[in-house]
């Protein structure tokens, strides 16, 4: 099968969970025997460096079948690139591929006109889109986390959009999600890693009948890694992501007050490993918290909590970071649409503590695979951490009962299963003139299916959905 | 009777008085005056044609703020005068060998809140603006004195013109026409502005514009092909709706035929001609992108789109017109129907809530009168004025269906979407290009078009949404002072086509209305 993926960033470039993704399905269909290409569309600085005169796509320096994409003229506000010189080069090299399958893992910077582009190129080839967040829903970065605020947004409206963008007249909203969705359109397919995420799409105005759950599998790291090792005291916590607004670094340190301030701490102490980069990227107003919550610690816990700050990671630096914790803390702000540090928690064998939301609620059963708390509760934070450390029992329990998460391989398959099931609808009724297929001739359900997916759901004893691991 | 303070002028001759002015003999021998001394103190020397008493001259306060002249000779004078309790001034430029008398139709007076609180105090009109044109362009383009005289004072002072283009000149002047405010009533004061000398030198001035921005636009077609109908969008200050429009109508199945875009704003040309191209490549439709010198304004925009549209149906779709899904098969039909005949066709429209937002037009109007008592008592000058308003049927009423199966007649229809023959729009020399940048023009052409080429009707199944004002970006004021300037030209000009002050009757159907009301529901 020939398979075009086309992302957002490449992880060489700049590392990322769906550049990552993106990447590793890139690898894995090439590894099962499949003629696949990646084409990545960078930003707009990094032509300066990888670009070349006149070329808006290149080839990957040093790199076969991979391509760097700079689309020109950019707007963010409808995820749409402009430049008609931008978007015939890339309908041009799709068509030079000629592939079976177009998966896009992005619209951002990638621009929903090429998703057209992709069907006027490949008039056959099943187009499909992962989403890996929001935007398309959410201005203020996809995140669903009102501006001001900063509470969690229940559901995008005009009204409600107004508020967190004043400029932007309510009936804006509803036009450019109008033209959103006319591109989206074309696609045969939309992919989402959670449910949660195919529910606010399907809310938005996705058809369900051409949603899909595939959970994000990732190459495994841990092969070789004793999994059952833990420290003496069990005592060690450790956060693993971006060092960003939402990715709740301040509930941690808030929990850890309350267990100073409370006189809680366990007999053995608490160390806590943050393990996160791109600080440049929060907001001054978070980072001085952290720093006002950090002061403040260290007043109030007398030095049996110990936080560490152990600044960004490689994934070949990843086994080492886990074997320095035992427990993993993802105490997400905002809607985790589906956390790869879960899988890369697992992978090494590490229960997890986690905001009790969006697809880290999905995948994770407290007391069996990991542990839940209220989304930014940082008392509940405390008093499960309080409860857990130097619980070895509780700890080798879900030790033993958490699962390798999907490799990339698993999750590759899990996406071919989808195209095969389309190409070959395709193949019994092509659509005229290049037009995206109708609705109803697509219906997949593979691994998991989103609540979403079942209501138009066409169920067959052969499609018989698998729990996402 | 009053007694007044008592004078005595013991050089006055009688004899003298009554020889060099007739006026007195007559108001003598009427009974009005009891003689010629009398006369003499209550209106020879106010008349000043016996000089014998001497007179000092008094200095007025005043100050000329800008003398702006413009390459094609129109001046503005802005500044304020101290002239309460004075009788009615003259204003003059003066050169080495020529005069330049400014009628008082040229002026018009406003409140000065700075000047109230430095001067005097109180709600008199101390500003002035003065806007004229000169007959030739460079007769201004010059320092000169600038003189105010009336009998109680003078004053006079050099100036020296700032020379600037006519489209700067234009916007301070429409600028200054929403702003101001006077105590003796804005609207009276700005009638007696605009319906006289300086309102035909702006709307000249405009023109002069018009003409320069229109006189070679560039125009590049995407993908051209034989259409059957050319929509036409004018876009200023923002190129959203072409990132729009021709995805949401192509979405819903709408064929537009040939869409032409006109560019009011040259600097988003670029933009515009990108997307226009990337949409037509990627959808295999025609886009024609018009770009102008510069903001003619929504009439002469459309009046270029049409003279270069590719087929003979027009269909004029504001930049914030948009398609509900549901009722594209109903607008296709209208579009697919043929022939628009001799009417001109209005739409159903819609806010995006789905209430109506308009369903044709009715004239009003509105009365004003001239107030404050500080302002000087000027027969000359208008006491009160009427001017029209456009009103538009059952905005913001809930739509019901069965009201709307058949066309209905009305006065006139909202340029926001109007679908036409090209011949018959041609018939009434197209838009009006007196109307500054926007409004009232689509008013004006639907009663022309009643005149003397058909009826105006809304069409029961041209249903469109109307995001009102949200499609280009005219947030200056000199485009409120267009506004307000185009009610007074319009009001000027179809005065007589006030409908009825009370609640206009509802539009009756239109003539031929079956047949067209069967064709767009469908065969």
């Amino acid at each position: 099968m020939r398979i075009v993926f086309i992302s957002y960033l490449h992880p060489a470039v700049a590392p990322g969970g769906e550049q990552q993704l993106a990447y590793e399905l890139f690898q894995a269909a090439l590894r099962q025997g499949h003629d696949a290409y990646l084409i990545a569309a960078l930003e707009a600085e990094h032509e300066a460096v990888y670009g070349k005169p006149g070329a808006p796509i290149v080839p990957m320096p040093g790199e076969e079948r991979q391509y760097f994409y700079f689309p020109q003229r950019y707007d963010f506000l409808h995820l749409s690139v402009g430049d008609w010189r931008s978007v015939q080069f890339l309908r041009e090299l799709i068509e030079r591929l000629a592939p079976e399958v177009v998966h896009f893992h992005h619209y951002h910077r990638v621009g929903v006109e090429s998703i057209r582009a992709a069907r006027q190129a490949a008039p056959g080839a099943v187009i499909g889109m992962t989403f890996h967040e929001m935007m398309a829903i959410c201005l203020a970065d996809g995140q669903m986390v009102k501006k001001n605020s900063r509470e969690l947004c229940q559901a995008a409206s005009p009204v409600a959009c107004n508020k967190c963008f004043p400029d932007l007249r309510p009936e804006f909203v509803t036009l450019r999600a109008a033209r959103l969705q006319a591109f989206l359109a074309e696609c045969d397919v939309f992919v989402f890693p959670s449910e949660f995420l195919a529910e606010r799409y399907v809310d938005w105005g996705l058809p369900p009948e051409k949603c899909v759950a595939i959970a994000n599998g990732q190459v495994n790291l841990g092969d070789e890694f004793d999994r059952s090792q833990h420290s003496r005291q069990v005592n060690r916590f450790g956060f693993f992501g971006q060092f960003l607004d939402n990715k709740g670094v301040d509930v941690i340190l808030d929990a850890l007050l309350v267990l100073g301030r409370e006189k809680r701490i366990p007999e053995a102490g608490i160390v806590v490993e943050i393990n996160g980069g791109n600080k440049q990227y929060a907001t001054q107003a978070f980072l001085e918290k952290v720093l006002r919550q950090t002061e403040e610690l260290k007043k109030v816990t007398t030095g049996r909590i110990e936080v560490r700050e152990r600044g960004p990671y490689g994934r070949d630096q990843l086994a080492e970071r886990m074997a320095s914790v035992d427990w993993v803390l993802v105490p997400s702000t905002w809607w985790e649409i589906f956390g790869l540090v879960v899988s890369e928690a697992w992978m090494f064998g590490r229960p997890v503590i986690a905001s009790a939301i969006a697809g880290l609620k999905e995948r994770i059963t407290p007391g069996v695979n990991g542990f839940t708390f209220a989304p930014r509760d940082a008392r509940a934070l405390a008093d499960l951490m309080a409860a857990l450390a130097g619980d070895e029992e509780q700890w080798s329990e879900v030790n033993e009962a958490i699962e390798q998460p999907w490799t990339e391989i698993e999750m590759f398959e899990a996406y071919r299963s989808v195209w095969d099931e389309l190409a070959e609808q395709r193949r019994i009724a092509p659509p005229a003139h290049a037009e995206p297929a109708a609705a109803e001739a697509t219906v997949t359900i593979t691994r998991s299916k989103p609540k979403a997916a079942r209501r138009g759901e066409r169920a067959s004893e052969a499609r018989k959905p698998t729990p996402v691991a | 009777m009053a007694k007044t303070f008592p004078v005595s002028v013991p050089k006055f001759d009688e004899r003298h008085y009554l020889d060099v002015n007739a006026n007195a003999k007559d108001a003598i021998k009427s009974g009005n005056v009891d003689g010629a001394f009398e006369h003499y103190l209550r209106h020879g020397i106010d008349e000043n044609k016996y000089t014998l008493i001497r007179r000092e001259a008094t200095t007025l306060a005043c100050s000329a703020d800008r003398f702006l002249v413009s390459e094609s000779g129109f001046c503005l004078l802005l500044g304020w005068l101290a002239d309460e309790g004075c009788d009615p001034p003259r204003f003059r430029l003066v050169g080495g060998d020529f005069n330049v008398e400014i009628p008082p139709t040229a002026i018009f007076r406003h409140a000065r809140k700075d000047v109230e609180e430095s001067v005097k105090g109180g709600a008199y009109d101390y500003g002035f603006v003065a806007f004229g044109q000169s007959p030739s362009k460079s007769l201004l383009k010059q320092s000169l004195l600038f003189q105010i005289n009336s009998v109680a004072g003078a004053f006079q002072t050099k100036i020296t013109p700032e020379l600037i283009s006519d489209k700067r000149l234009m916007d301070i002047l429409l600028q200054m026409i929403a702003v101001t405010e006077a105590h003796a009533g804005k609207e009276v004061t700005l009638y007696q502005f605009l319906s006289g000398a300086a309102g035909g030198s702006l709307v000249e001035l405009f023109r002069t514009h018009v003409a320069a921005s229109t006189a070679s636009p560039y125009i590049e077609r995407f993908r051209p092909r034989k259409v059957s109908h050319s929509f036409i969008s004018v876009l200023f200050g923002s190129t959203e709706p072409i990132k729009l429009q021709p995805i949401l109508f192509n979405a819903a199945k709408v064929d537009f035929g040939e869409w032409i875009y006109v560019c009011n704003s040259p600097e988003d040309a670029g933009a515009v001609l990108c997307y226009a191209r990337l949409i037509s490549d990627l959808y295999d439709v025609m886009i024609t992108v018009i770009v102008l010198g510069d903001n003619a304004g929504f009439g002469a925009a459309n009046n270029v789109a049409i003279e270069h549209a590719a087929s003979d149906r027009i269909i004029i779709i504001n930049p914030d017109i948009h398609v509900f899904p549901a009722h594209a098969a109903q607008v296709q039909r209208v579009l697919s129907d043929g022939d628009f005949g001799t009417t001109l066709w209005g739409g159903l429209l819609f806010y995006d809530e789905r209430t109506l937002m308009h369903s044709g037009m009715y004239i009003d109007a509105d009365s004003f009168v001239r107030r404050n008592s500080l302002n000087r008592h000027d027969e000359a000058a208008v006491s009160s004025c009427r001017l029209l308003r456009v009103e538009h049927f059952d905005k913001s009423v809930p739509f019901n269906e069965r009201d709307w199966q058949e066309p209905r007649e009305v006065t006139a229809i909202t340029g926001a979407v109007m679908a036409f023959n090209k011949a018959q729009f041609e018939q009434v020399n197209g838009f009006s290009t007196q109307y500054i940048y926007g409004h009232y023009e689509d008013a004006d052409l639907s009663l022309r078009w009643k005149k003397s080429v058909g009826q105006v009707a809304v069409h029961p199944f041209l249903r469109l949404i109307h995001l009102e004002g949200q499609g280009s970006r005219a947030r200056g004021e000199e485009y409120r002072g267009a506004s307000i300037a185009n009610r007074h030209f319009f009001s000027a000009n179809h005065a007589d086509s006030l409908d009825k002050r009370r609640k206009p009757a509802r539009p009756r159907a239109a003539a031929g209305s079956d047949r067209a009301a069967a064709a767009a529901r469908g065969r």
